[in-house]
């Protein structure tokens, strides 16, 4: 439960976003922010090719985008009483840290027929996190971080899918010239299906403040609900199929995806009859006071081989040879502590679920506030995202015309997240999940206040600056805060 | 100083000796030499040399499926190791023409690599070493799938290609090429050396009339040196094909219709064709093209191959498909113009 001090922080947080609102608000003479989508007249290669006559950018046959991010992280020292204590190996180093990750993404589209697309999006990584991507529960401080990887760089195809649409009439509307997208001109009802290989956050919950994270909010916990355990690979991506009905200012979403074969690691589990990851997604799209918004309602189940904590928290108090030491070959999480419970002894088949709210809603043109809550079942172990049980995230994002720099972007945000009861029992007995565990615990909600301030600078450059304060990392009161700056260099094409 | 230049010697050859390739542990290495064009090429493996005008594109997917592309078998016959079996792969390739240049991306994942483990000419050759392996994968040494693997792309390769001499559609062109295999993927898997690689050809096609054909020969520059690893690579190698065939031009030009061998092959600088190190397949294939009035262009792509000496990469048999899409920009040339 959110203690006083917590609710304080809320509060003095809704001022300061209150504050920043109204003082943004004064300035009307921006356009709206669309971060995700490249402006008509940025520089990219499909302009420049449209410019020269060589490429019909309103009807496009193919298209080829890229982006290069360089984000930096440096972490201050905190203080921490303990830190893996009893043989744990998930605690959040209380030293001082650096890390880092670079990625280089190139999108290429063709249309194979009409109505048919097929994207392809090889993608380069390199990487360093903070203590081995442990110690933080919802509030990773770069999105970008994979479970997998390291400083070398290393290729990999992020997604190679086919879509296809079926025009079922309405008003016709230009879908503009996007990484992921080709410009054509479609109806406001028809049905889209894709099959392939794909992230289901391309798709779903998308946001138009907290989605794009290359160019906004730098910590993890703004991509999507911090709760929200889709299925997916150690890198995000999954294999399957999904569907979309958009009726105006309606859609319904539903996907079935991989999971991965153990959880948060990189091998996907290919049976998809019999382990996966379904969600469906209903979204209206609205106007208050003239001004756009959505509502969106996400619920997801995944089938899986999970542990849950109450049964591992059992099996050990039924028999206490059942430790973390003594996984042998089952999948576990490294722990060495011979005194705390493990998941590895009580994978099975079995559910878990979660459902959320997405809101956004532009105040002026040029500024917005987004909301996100989810609550998930609490009983079952992080598979593929996150550990929070239950997370909350709210914020505003501002396009920098107001103060003459049409393409700077400054944003304000925080993130909570919970654990169930059963999880915190489980770590407070020493046990560690995919990214967390201190061997002790004092059960806490983590937040995450962030803000960053983007500068556009040439063409299509941005450098930005940002400063996450984390309060309870690893839902640990006795830990922490955090203060962590960042930097990051983000260039599109 | 004479014996202080006999030890120096002595201990180099030592050295030498030690360190030979012979010695290392299989690991495994980028097995595939069919070596596709660049889209919009024309031919399966050559060049066609034909780019000219402006702008120009093309993207290619294709999917082939080789059988024994890594079998070891002893002199007599009576020893066999499959290591690999079976190698199903998808590659999706971009190339952007300009004038008489070629800029291409080769991207290949692996579906598919299945092979044995066991002893061979008294190399162990063992199965995968992880846990996991065993619990999915059993005794096998290879079982890349796109569950295990489920991003990879293999030695994605970036290419350039001109034609130097001749015109297009005209008897004889000749061309220079070069490719850069950046290395990504595992050795264990059989998809990458793991190490950086490059190509060298020279080439040469033309047409007449009815009949059309390529050819070429280059170098294969790769450091990775597997002497002594029964069926493995020996460091660079020299490579050759060519193709020959009939195209036939339909419905007032709009589609066109080609058929023709193609023939490659490889033998390592080391031992120049030597029995046991050098690999010839032979291809059969057939391509339907088809312009579209928007400008944009198809062409479908089919071969089965045979391996005429089946050594590494050479499989015994393959099954080649694929689609391309090329065309030029609007107003720049008609699609016709373009093969």
């Amino acid at each position: 439960m959110p203690t006083l001090q917590t609710i304080r922080l809320m509060l003095r947080l809704v001022a300061i976003a209150s504050v920043c609102v109204a003082l943004f608000a004064g300035s009307a003479h921006a356009q709206a922010t669309h971060p995700s989508a490249h402006d008509d007249d940025a520089f990219d290669v499909m302009n420049l090719l449209n410019e020269k006559g060589l490429h019909d950018i309103e009807h496009e046959n193919w298209n080829a985008y890229g982006q290069f991010t360089y984000l930096s992280s440096w972490k201050l020292p905190f203080a921490a009483p303990y830190t893996n204590a009893g043989g744990a190996n998930h605690s959040l180093s209380p030293s001082y840290e650096r890390s880092f990750t670079a990625t280089a993404t190139l999108f290429l589209g063709a249309r194979l027929w009409p109505g048919a697309e097929a994207y392809v999006v090889p993608e380069v990584i390199s990487l360093r996190a903070l203590s081995g991507l442990t110690g933080l529960g919802g509030a990773v401080q770069n999105f970008e971080l994979q479970k997998t990887g390291g400083t070398a760089p290393e290729l990999y195809r992020s997604r190679a899918f086919v879509q296809q649409t079926f025009e079922l009439g309405g008003v016709l509307t230009q879908k503009t010239s996007d990484p992921m997208q080709l410009a054509s001109t479609v109806s406001s009802r028809r049905i889209v299906l894709r099959l392939g290989n794909f992230s289901v956050l391309d798709f779903m919950d998308r946001n138009s403040f907290a989605s794009d994270l290359r160019q906004q909010f730098f910590s993890l916990g703004f991509l999507t609900h911090a709760s929200y355990d889709f299925a997916s690979d150690a890198r995000g991506f999954s294999w399957g199929g999904e569907a979309e009905i958009l009726w105006d200012n309606w859609a319904l979403r539903y996907a079935r995806i991989t999971p991965p074969k153990n959880p948060n690691a990189l091998a996907n589990e290919m049976r998809i009859d019999k382990y996966y990851g379904e969600q469906v997604e209903i979204e209206h799209k609205h106007t208050v006071l003239g001004r756009d918004g959505a509502v969106r309602v996400l619920g997801y189940w995944d089938r899986g081989r999970f542990g849950r904590f109450d049964e591992a928290l059992a099996a050990f108090r039924g028999d206490p040879n059942k430790n973390a030491a003594n996984c042998g070959e089952r999948y576990n999480y490294g722990s060495s502590d011979g005194s705390a419970p493990d998941l590895c002894f009580v994978r099975r088949d079995t559910w878990k679920y979660g459902v959320g709210v997405n809101i956004e809603q532009y105040l002026t043109k040029e500024i917005g506030v987004f909301a996100r809550g989810m609550v998930s079942d609490g009983h079952v172990e992080v598979y593929a995202y996150m550990p929070p049980d239950s997370s909350l995230s709210f914020g505003v994002l501002a396009k920098g015309e107001a103060w003459g720099r049409v393409r700077d972007l400054a944003g304000i945000a925080t993130g909570l997240a919970w654990i169930s009861r059963s999880h915190a029992d489980y770590l407070a007995a020493g046990g560690v999940d995919g990214f967390i565990g201190d061997g002790r615990i004092t059960p806490a909600m983590e937040s995450v206040v962030e803000a960053f301030y983007s500068f556009h600078f040439f063409d299509a450059l941005w450098a930005s600056v940002d400063v996450q304060h984390i309060s309870h990392p690893a839902f640990n009161a006795d830990r922490g805060p955090v203060e962590i700056f960042g930097a990051r260099f983000h260039a599109e094409f | 100083m004479r014996n202080f230049s006999v030890i120096v010697l002595s201990c180099t050859l030592c050295a030498l000796a030690t360190s030979s390739p012979a010695q290392a542990d299989p690991q495994g290495f980028a097995l595939e030499r069919l070596g596709t064009a660049a889209p919009g090429a024309g031919w399966l493996l050559h060049d066609d040399l034909n780019m000219h005008g402006g702008l120009g594109g093309a993207l290619a997917f294709t999917t082939s499926y080789a059988h024994d592309p890594l079998r070891l078998r002893s002199a007599d016959g009576s020893q066999q190791l499959a290591l690999v079996e079976q190698q199903a792969l998808v590659e999706i390739g971009a190339a952007i023409t300009w004038q008489r240049l070629r800029f291409s991306l080769h991207m290949a994942s692996p579906l598919l690599v299945t092979g044995q483990a066991g002893t061979f000419a008294g190399t162990t050759f063992a199965p995968g070493r992880h846990a996991e392996h065993y619990q999915n994968c059993g005794t096998q040494r290879v079982c890349a799938n796109l569950g295990w693997n489920p991003d990879t792309i293999a030695d994605p390769r970036l290419g350039v290609d001109a034609r130097l001499y001749g015109e297009p559609g005209g008897r004889l062109r000749l061309g220079l090429g070069a490719e850069l295999a950046v290395p990504s993927g595992l050795r264990g898997d059989y998809v990458s050396d793991e190490t950086w690689r490059g190509l060298v050809r020279l080439q040469a096609a033309g047409d007449a009339g009815l009949w059309t054909w390529a050819a070429q020969v280059g170098g294969h520059v790769r450091p990775l040196d597997d002497s002594g690893i029964p069926g493995s690579p020996r460091g660079s190698e020299l490579l050759f094909g060519a193709a020959a065939g009939a195209r036939w031009l339909v419905d007032h030009g709009e589609h066109a219709v080609a058929v023709g061998p193609e023939l490659r092959g490889q033998t390592p600088l080391k031992s120049l064709f030597a029995q046991g190190y050098t690999g010839v397949e032979a291809l059969l294939g057939a391509r339907f093209e088809s312009t579209r009035s928007d400008g944009s262009n198809v062409r479908y792509r089919a071969a089965l191959g045979y391996g005429l000496r089946p050594e590494f990469g050479t499989p015994e048999w393959r099954a080649v498909l694929g689609v391309e899409m090329f065309g030029r920009s609007p107003g720049l040339a008609s699609p016709a113009a373009q093969r």
